[in-house]
Formats: structure tokens, sequence, C-alpha cells
């Protein structure tokens, strides 16, 4: 019993060491995923509709030609 | 013990084949290549971690770079979260993983290196000065100029993907030139400069490891930003002999052993395969136990 608590409390406390080293790529990827989820959202998804739209037609600008 | 983990390596060559199956899964659409038309699936709403233009008639998703300036030249926005947070995520995951193991433009680069020639290197001040001109690439050009340089109704070019880009001129530009004889009666001053400009970094390429990689790429310099925070990281162990061998085999120019985790690191592991000692290992975040060994 007092066994499985020690290995818990160690899983727990690597755990956190983990999250604490790492705290400024976890809130960078937190942002990302935020930003992500803003852009998805935003204006009922227009943000994404133009991409789309600019990606699915041969873009003469990239292409040297526009 | 060390000498059984270096056999176990991944070989060398396995990186090239990897960079193969890369160009294979962002270009799948190979019909493209015969019929000259575009892929116009729903899967261009997704943005591929690598500089791979969506005008090339292989391709399945949408560049990150041509994204962000699509969205930011329209009328409606002028920053794209959507992408800029897609590419944020791919760089906080894996940093400049990609360049070294999944770009199509990266690996055609690597290739024409192996042509045999006199190969240049550049000395190490002139190196860090014309590392910078990408991120002006990135900031100035990809971001900024198509928020300032509007036209009058309010829209803007993707001025790097119009006059830069040599993957757009090589991936997309050059076979939709040849397999559409419509669009070869357009082609004018634009597109011949394009054509040099690529031409020209792919010769440099033969002569200086990733030239393109090195000094102009924006999304390069995006993941850099983010490598030294990246959870794929580099570090070094106490092993470490300072024998110098990681550095003579770094050709982007850096002494891993000082800077593991260096913006201009395209984590082409070729430093992991040359150490003797083991030193220089690979690992997803900081690890609570190690941290000390890491310099």
């Amino acid at each position: 019993m007092d066994d499985n608590r020690h290995k818990k409390h160690t899983r727990e406390r690597t755990l956190f060491q983990f999250l604490q080293l790492n705290k400024w790529s976890i809130l960078i990827a937190s942002m990302a995923v935020a930003s992500i989820l803003i852009g998805l959202f935003r204006v009922s998804g227009d943000e994404v509709k133009i991409l789309l739209k600019k990606a699915i037609n041969i873009c003469m600008e990239c292409i040297g030609i526009g | 013990m060390d000498r059984k983990k270096t056999t176990t390596k991944m070989p060398r060559n396995r990186r090239h084949l990897i960079q193969l199956l890369g160009v294979a899964v962002f270009n799948g659409n190979f019909k493209g290549f015969i019929s000259g038309e575009i892929y116009r699936g729903k899967l261009k709403s997704f943005c591929v971690p690598v500089l791979n233009c969506y005008s090339c008639p292989g391709s399945l998703g949408a560049c990150p770079i041509g994204g962000l300036q699509a969205v930011a030249g329209s009328a409606k926005f002028n920053f794209s979260f959507y992408v800029f947070g897609l590419i944020a995520l791919f760089g906080i995951l894996l940093g400049r993983f990609f360049c070294g193991y999944l770009c199509p433009f990266g690996l055609l680069q690597d290739l024409l290196h192996k042509i045999p020639t006199p190969k240049i290197k550049v000395p190490a001040k002139l190196n860090r000065a014309l590392s910078f001109i990408k991120y002006v690439m990135l900031v100035g050009v990809v971001i900024l100029l198509p928020i300032v340089a509007r036209n009058s109704l309010g829209m803007s070019d993707p001025y790097f993907c119009k006059y830069v880009c040599p993957a757009g001129t090589i991936g997309g530009g050059i076979p939709l030139v040849i397999l559409n004889p419509s669009l070869r009666h357009t082609i004018g001053a634009l597109f011949s400069w394009k054509v040099a400009l690529a031409l020209t970094i792919l010769t440099l390429s033969i002569f200086l490891y990733r030239v393109f990689c090195r000094y102009l790429c924006p999304l390069g310099a995006f993941y850099g930003i983010l490598q030294p925070v990246s959870f794929y990281r580099f570090k070094i162990s106490n092993k470490c002999s300072g024998c110098g061998r990681c550095a003579r085999v770094c050709k982007m120019g850096i002494d891993p052993a000082k800077t593991p985790n260096s913006p201009e690191c395209i984590r082409c592991r070729d430093c992991i395969h040359e150490c003797p000692t083991g030193a220089i290992k690979s690992c997803f975040g900081f690890k609570p136990s190690k941290e000390k060994t890491e310099k």
C-alpha cells in the first residue's frame, strides 16, 4: 500500500517537474492552439474559407505570372 | 555499452528516404502532374508544415507562408490567426525538424549539394550576418508588407511568393507552364525573374549547403525562433570529450556541443551519428532528472 502511494507521489512529482521545466513550451503550445481556435471561429470561419479559396485556385502570383 | 548504442542508430541515408516520403505525402495528387490541374479538395484548408506551394499540381495541402500572406492580403483580414497558430504549434513541437526531414525544397538542395564539386565554407561572421536575412523576410516581407502595402481595395499581393519563393517556381510555376499551353502565353518578366532567382539558388546549393534554408526561408526563421524552447531538443551529456567532430561535420555551420538547440540547426542528426562518445542525444521536452547534464 505504502509502496503504491510512494510510486504515485513520485509520478506526480515528476509530472510537476516536467510541467515546470517545460513551462514556456507549454505556454507557447497553448497559445498556438488558442490562435488556431480563434482563426477557425473568427467571423464564422471566413479565415479558413479565404485560405481554402486561395489554395484551390492556381495562384498566379505564386507561380510568377500574376 | 556506448558502442552498442551507436550501432543501433538510424542510418544516415534513412533521412533522405523520409524526405522522399514527405514529398510523396505532401504532393500526393500525382494525376495533377499529368493533367496540369491542381487538387481542389478540402484538405487544402490545412497547412502542411513545410514550404510546399499550393499551386504545385501534386500539392494536397496549403503552404503556410502562402496561407499567411493570402489571408493577410485579403480585404477582410490583415493577419491569419489560424495559419500562425498552426505553424507555431508545428514549431513548438518539433522546431526545425521539418526542415531537415520533411521539406521537399530542402531535399532538392540536399541532393544538389551531393554533386561532387568544391564546397564553399562561409566565414562564421558573414554566415551569421546573412542568416538574419530570413528574419527580415519573415517579419518584413511575409507579415508586415501585406499589411502596409495595400491597394485601393484594401488587398495586397503575396510579396514573398510573388517575388522570391523558389519553391513556388520549381514546384508550381514551371510544371504548370509546361503542362498548360494557355499559361505559356501569359509568362513575362516576372516569371523570368523568378526562374532566374530559383536557378541561382539551386546553383548556389551545389556549392553551399542549403543556401535558401540558411539565408532566405521565412518558415525556417519562424521554426528557428521557437527551436530553443521547442519540445524536441538535443542535449549534451557530460560524456562530451570536446573533440569538435560534431562542429566539423555540421553543414549548417553550428557547434552542437555549444549550442545544441541553435535556431540554425535543421535537426539532420549528423552530429549525433558523428559523436564518438554518444554525448549528443535527442529528447522530447526537458527531462526532470537529467536536466543537470544539459548545457
